[in-house]
């Protein structure tokens, strides 16, 4: 009986894929510790990082081919974690008022602030290392698709404007909270959200749903 | 200008421009056949440029110098296409914000693949980090000014804290059009140019006080 109940031991891979997320969970903190106040992730060097960390050199390297593979490794959850914190906002009722959208954005920041270094340094990364540009482009993909059905619902419902093009506005939306974010809440800025609430929810507001009904 | 011309680098300052443009047009070769700008080495570049090493290196300090003088030439064109967008008075519709709009997607066509270089090698260096930084600056000025001369007037709703939103639709718009660069279906990239300017028109001017009264 035990033995059919018993948990299969873990493969070799499936330990190596365990590790590799743990290490670089480790990895992360300190990233996020030295850039959060700005600073560029390409700049900084390996050694900075692995001293930071306590991550031994050649267990940095047995794991991870270089910076780069580390954003593929921690960038994952990142990702799954900003989408979460984007449910309030893709799920706004039909009835919904500035307000509520501006309660939701700020819950959709309140999700980015504590990954902004890493979103940050996938951004930076993706520009010279194709491997990285692939991962955010199919993140970007997936911000999309969910933005479009949130428009579609929502034009269905009366909470969205009729001249709003749910896929083709859904890609502007996207670029306005990747790009956006950055700029105004990115690692270096502030930590205070209420500016970028304010703005992000009057020009969005006014963009998408004002006038609807 | 005579006066700068016989100035100490001008001889320098010539031999950037002459060989700049040869070097240039060989990197956008070389670029648009795939390889990207920071596995470019200099001898890739000259060779395919005729240019010799010397040179080369009497005229820039390395292929960042390079992108780095040419941002600096490109720049105005392209803030002078922006102000298609920025010199509108109280427009009066999507469509005009469309027709603005395509005077900078023109402007920055033919200058796309260098312009990804130096997105590329921003992080690298940081003259052209600084170019590309200014650059943004100037965009988000522009729009800022653009945008509270309409409040005042009564065009762009007064309630959109100015500042703020320039920063924001500069950013979208600076993410937006990259992406548009790998967009090849036709109808799609005319439903993305649409979608954008009824999102900028929608945001900053459908709801000002001189069109909900009119």
């Amino acid at each position: 009986m035990s033995s059919v109940t018993r948990k299969p031991r873990p493969s070799r891979a499936e330990r190596h894929e365990q590790r590799r997320a743990d290490i670089g969970t480790r990895l992360l903190a300190a990233l996020e510790e030295l850039l959060d106040a700005g600073g560029s992730y390409t700049e900084l060097s390996v050694e900075r990082l692995l001293r930071e960390s306590g991550v031994a050199r050649t267990t940095f390297y047995a794991y991870f081919e270089d910076k780069g593979d580390l954003l593929l490794a921690v960038g994952g959850p990142v990702v799954e974690d900003l989408l979460v914190g984007l449910d309030a906002w893709a799920e706004l009722p039909p009835e919904a008022t500035a307000d509520h959208l501006a309660e939701a954005i700020r819950v959709f920041l309140r999700s980015y602030l504590p990954h902004r270094v890493v979103v940050a340094a996938i951004a930076e990364t993706a520009a010279h290392d194709p491997r990285v540009a692939a991962f955010l482009e199919s993140r970007i993909d997936l911000l999309v698709s969910r933005l479009t059905e949130h428009l579609r619902a929502g034009r269905e419902r009366g909470l969205v404007r009729d001249d709003v093009d749910p896929d083709a506005a859904a890609v502007w939306l996207a670029a306005l909270l990747e790009r956006g974010l950055h700029q105004m809440l990115g690692p270096g800025r502030t930590d205070d959200a209420d500016r970028t609430v304010d703005a992000l929810t009057g020009l969005v507001w006014n963009a998408v749903y004002r006038g609807a009904r | 200008m005579s006066r700068a011309s016989s100035a100490p680098g001008a001889v320098r300052h010539r031999r950037r421009l002459e060989l700049g443009g040869r070097l240039l047009t060989a990197a956008e070769r070389l670029l648009a056949g795939g390889t990207s700008f920071t596995q470019l080495s200099v001898e890739e570049l000259i060779s395919e440029a005729g240019v010799s090493r010397s040179a080369f290196y009497k005229a820039f300090e390395g292929k960042g110098d390079l992108l780095h003088a040419w941002l600096s030439d490109v720049v105005d064109e392209i803030e002078d296409a922006a102000d298609a967008w920025f010199a509108l008075e109280a427009p009066e519709g999507p469509g005009a914000i469309r027709s603005a709009l395509e005077v900078s997607v023109r402007t920055y066509a033919p200058h796309a693949l260098l312009m990804s270089a130096a997105y590329e090698s921003a992080p690298f260096d940081p003259d052209v980090r600084a170019a590309v930084t200014d650059m943004v600056a100037r965009g988000v000025g522009g729009l800022r000014r653009h945008i509270k001369r309409g409040q005042r007037a009564g065009w762009i709703d007064p309630d959109l804290p100015a500042d703020d939103v320039a920063v924001l639709i500069t950013a979208m718009n600076e993410r937006g059009f990259e992406q548009l660069r790998r967009v090849d279906d036709q109808v799609m990239l005319d439903r993305l140019l649409d979608a954008h300017a009824a999102f900028v028109w929608n945001a900053l001017y459908a709801h000002a006080p001189a069109r909900v009264a009119a």
